[in-house]
């Protein structure tokens, strides 16, 4: 996108900010691994709270498992003694995941902030040491968003980004094992939307990302003129320029809001593409069941089958997307703090 | 919480009711197809293949249209928060360029921008999505409510038993939280505070080496935000396993109940499952409780902090029947008298000042640090409210006119110049934007300041940096000494322009100030003698008094502050030539 595109800022206009130039280059796994290295200190205390997670999601798993066996044996078979065991092993179970999701919380939250301190201050120790040169080029509005937003745009990730991430990993090889051991060839098939789903998500990634830059720079603008009009707030008012100022204020609040709705807007295309896209596969499932079993070739075991799949299937994607999502705004907050700090 | 809210959402509340609209039909659509899939289920196990293909289709045109609604309430949602975000950030704004002098005397600009920025964006982030998102747990309880007790009301009240439980939790939560949220955006305004002095004086920083020293002082603010973080999270650990877990609680009653139910045969196992997959629809919306709450009361934390900017009053107003100061008729003539004047919760910073000049007079002010020459000439431009006393412009008092209009009449060159990030037109304009070329070269040259902006690359259209990067001290100052003629004032103020600048720059500040002075009533605040000199009057101030008044030939005849300052700069002359009032300092000065 060329500077002079219009809308954008002029030197000739009442105030100019000189923005960071944007950064061209995709993003990488490089940068990101540089970030994951304020995590590796706590990989100790890391450790149990992951194995809380891993014990956490297979006891939220096994409920439904327990439920089915439940109807399909205490209930059905009117057994008072086995319901009141079943659900006293559905209590317990439930105790376990408040116990752990109590201990998951509390220190992953504390490793997260941690990470976030560290981070924090490596960036202000960091800024302290550039030269002259650097400050000459910037408002200060945009090296102060840095250390604050920017790092805050982080905490998301570090907190509740890691853990979700190992529990839909966890879940997602769950769901491809207990797919491939139901019925193999039906694995295959509902698998294939699995490579769609990638092309289309990292398609709309790369244009989410893009314009949550520009609401970035439009942030990082207006952080500029907020330093320097409250700072200069005596001479404005010694002048008489207040109206003036609120009408500069006004195109640039307006630029920024037109650029959040942009990024608002294809940010909210995310989650209801990949929700057509996985109930595609969720139909090709049924038409391949249908079709067989009308073929008679395995008497029905397919159709059975897809009545699992989609049972196990269900409810699952749900945390898997919005995690996609959450990773495809910060990154571009990721890269620009990496960028000022490599 | 909404009503504060209103004014920034109320012309744009459309968008919610079509969000929230929008957010319900999706939730429905999500109800209804698992009952479409379970038929075609249903049609696949016995085998009536001739509808799967056309169920099929039926359950995807469902998906999408759950796809395409719950875009729209994403869509009109988030366009609904960045109005509300839009109209709030004009508004902030808008009071902090009215909001007095007083107010800023105590006002961090880190604290106030995060109040802009990070504020903002949490109570953005509530009402674009978690605001619908909040109304639709009640919706979704409420229907599931219905539909279980038409299935049957005693097992829909025993199931839901803990349910009351999970709300007063959910209170007890929402209670504990807030002053949480509260402490970590009071935490964030200081980081903020900390990193922004830091930035701004970051030259000053380096030349001193104070690197060190600054890191250290960054460490207690950043952990700071660190702790409060996690005492927060603390809460989190807390409620929200708990809140999770009293909405489990209703799965195991059901089953157990339930399950005692079918085997007694008050229900049959049908029902039990429609009645399970029933409950799904509360509990689940149940488990989001604690994040909704969480969202709500960090909005409710903004907000607050949001309000005391738009809530604080504006100290200086114009009165009801104030009148414009006109600019043709005006001329310049200022009186005090016996005005006192203190900040608040201090020491009077004046006391009992009185003096008269005329139009077009030249009015000295000399003092030590803290004398209150600052003050003096701050008042002049209405920046304060006097105590005692009162101060007239051309004879009628300064609170009969409006503030806006008193300070067009005067151009105030400060102590600490202060330029913007743009171009060197742009700044000597800043106070008469309608100014022509000619008159901005015509003041730049009146300022001694033509020649060095010829030279730079871009003449007047060279960009200088955020206050004045790029130029010397003394070349600011006669920028400074330029916007302020530009607005051809009746009244020019010089707080202290010429120091800490060498003595060539000093020189060329001298020529422009003599050359600005022309036909205005002048005020100047100077260390140098050579500057007060041709005075028609000299005040001299100490602890907020006048302790001398006079010329400089009747000063420097008497013992005395001014004559000891005298002393000080020109004590290398003999003494008879010294006092001899044939003496011209700017003389000896060269």
């Amino acid at each position: 996108m060329s500077k002079q595109a219009a809308g954008q800022p002029a030197k000739t206009d009442r105030f100019f900010y000189q923005d960071d130039n944007a950064i061209e280059k995709p993003f990488n796994w490089k940068q990101m691994s540089r970030l994951l290295q304020y995590v590796f200190p706590y990989s100790k205390e890391l450790l149990p709270v992951i194995l809380a997670t891993i014990v956490g999601t297979i006891t939220r798993v096994s409920i439904p498992f327990l439920i089915g066996f439940t109807i399909d044996h205490a209930i059905k078979g009117k057994e008072v003694g086995l319901l009141l065991a079943l659900t006293g092993t559905m209590l317990a179970l439930y105790f376990v995941q408040l116990a752990l999701n109590s201990y998951r919380i509390r220190h992953m939250n504390m490793i997260g902030q941690k990470v976030i301190y560290d981070l924090r201050a490596a960036l202000f120790k960091h800024i302290q040491g550039l030269s002259f040169r650097f400050f000459d080029k910037r408002p200060a509005g945009s090296v102060l968003v840095r250390v604050t937003n920017d790092i805050n745009s982080l905490q998301e990730l570090f907190t509740n980004g890691i853990v979700n991430l190992i529990i839909d990993m966890l879940q997602l090889a769950g769901i491809i094992v207990i797919l491939l051991a139901i019925n193999l060839k039906l694995g295959v098939a509902v698998m294939i939307t699995v490579p769609i789903m990638f092309v289309v998500s990292s398609a709309l990634r790369k244009r989410i990302r893009r314009a949550w830059q520009d609401v970035r720079m439009n942030q990082s603008r207006i952080n500029s003129h907020l330093n320097e009009s409250i700072q200069g707030i005596r001479v404005t008012q010694a002048y008489v320029q207040e109206e003036e100022n609120i009408a500069f204020f006004d195109k640039m609040n307006r630029r920024n809001f037109r650029s959040w709705n942009f990024a608002s807007a294809l940010n909210q295309s995310f989650g209801p593409i990949i929700e057509i896209t996985s109930a595609v596969g969720i139909m090709i499932l049924f038409l391949y069941g249908s079709a067989s079993r009308a073929k008679r070739r395995d008497d029905g075991r397919d159709a059975r089958d897809v009545r699992d799949v989609y049972r196990k299937l269900l409810g699952t994607d749900q945390p898997a997307r919005s995690n996609v999502f959450t990773a495809a705004c910060c990154d571009g907050f990721v890269r620009e703090n990496i960028r000022v700090y490599g | 919480m909404f009503k504060d809210l209103r004014q920034y959402y109320w012309k744009h509340r459309w968008w919610l009711y079509v969000s929230i609209f929008c957010l319900i039909v999706a939730t429905g659509l999500g109800v209804v197809y698992p009952f479409m899939l379970g038929n075609l289920i249903n049609d696949i196990d016995n085998a009536r293949f001739d509808r799967v293909t056309e169920l099929a289709l039926i359950v995807l045109g469902f998906i999408v249209a759950k796809a395409a609604f719950q875009y729209g309430h994403g869509f009109t949602g988030t366009r609904f928060g960045n109005t509300i975000a839009y109209n709030m950030r004009n508004t902030l704004y808008k009071k902090l360029q009215y909001l007095s002098f007083q107010y800023y005397d105590r006002a961090k600009t880190g604290d106030l921008m995060s109040r802009l920025t990070g504020d903002l964006d949490g109570i953005r982030n509530f009402m674009a999505m978690g605001f619908a998102q909040f109304l639709n747990v009640f919706i979704m309880v409420g229907v599931g409510i219905v539909a279980m007790s038409v299935i049957n009301w005693k097992l829909m009240l025993i199931s839901l038993i803990p349910i009351p439980f999970l709300v007063i939790r959910a209170l007890q939560f929402h209670q504990q939280v807030h002053p949480a949220f509260r402490a970590i955006r009071v935490s964030m305004g200081k980081l903020n505070t900390a990193v922004q002095e830091n930035i701004t004086g970051v030259r000053t920083v380096k030349s001193f080496s104070r690197e060190p020293f600054e890191v250290d002082k960054f460490v207690t603010v950043n952990e700071d935000y660190k702790d409060k973080n996690i005492q927060a999270s603390g809460l989190w650990a807390k409620f929200f396993p708990s809140l999770e877990f009293l909405a489990n609680l209703s799965v195991v009653i059901l089953y157990l109940i339930g399950g005692l139910f079918v085997i007694h045969d008050v229900i049959n196992i049908g029902e039990l499952v429609t009645f399970s997959s029933l409950i799904w629809y509360i509990i689940g919306p149940m488990w989001g409780l604690g994040y909704h709450i969480n969202m709500l009361t960090q909005a409710k934390a903004s907000i607050e902090r949001i309000n005391e900017i738009t809530q604080h009053p504006i100290q200086i107003k114009a009165l009801p029947n104030a009148v414009e100061l006109d600019k043709k008729t005006f001329r310049g003539e200022v009186e005090f008298r016996n005005v006192t004047f203190h900040y608040p919760n201090s020491e009077p910073a004046l006391v009992d000042i009185s003096f008269h000049a005329k139009p077009g007079a030249v009015i000295g002010i000399l003092g030590g640090t803290g004398a209150g020459k600052s003050t003096l000439v701050q008042l002049l431009m209405r920046a304060y409210d006097i105590k005692s006393g009162s101060i007239l412009l051309d004879g009628r008092d300064i609170r009969e006119y409006t503030p806006q209009s008193v300070r067009s009449q005067i151009g105030f060159v400060f102590q600490e110049t202060f330029l913007f990030s743009s171009t060197i037109r742009n700044n000597i304009a800043y106070g008469n934007n309608g100014a022509t070329m000619e008159q901005i070269i015509q003041a730049a040259k009146i300022a001694c300041a033509h020649d060095f902006i010829m030279e730079l690359p871009d003449g007047y259209d060279t960009i200088v940096g955020e206050r004045g990067l790029g130029l010397s001290g003394g070349q600011k100052q006669r920028l400074a000494i330029a916007r302020a003629l530009v607005c051809d004032p009746k009244i020019i103020v010089f707080d202290d322009s010429t120091s800490a600048v060498d003595m060539k720059t000093e020189h060329a500040i001298q020529q422009a100030l003599q050359n600005a002075m022309k036909g205005r009533t002048t005020f100047i605040i100077a260390h140098r003698i050579s500057s007060l000199k041709h005075a028609d009057e000299i005040l001299v101030l100490d602890n907020g008094r006048i302790v001398q008044r006079g010329k400089h030939e009747e000063l420097i005849q008497v013992p005395g502050r001014y004559r000891d300052t005298y002393d000080i700069q020109f004590g290398d002359l003999p003494e008879s030539i010294r006092y001899s009032k044939f003496v011209r300092g700017g003389a000896v000065n060269e």
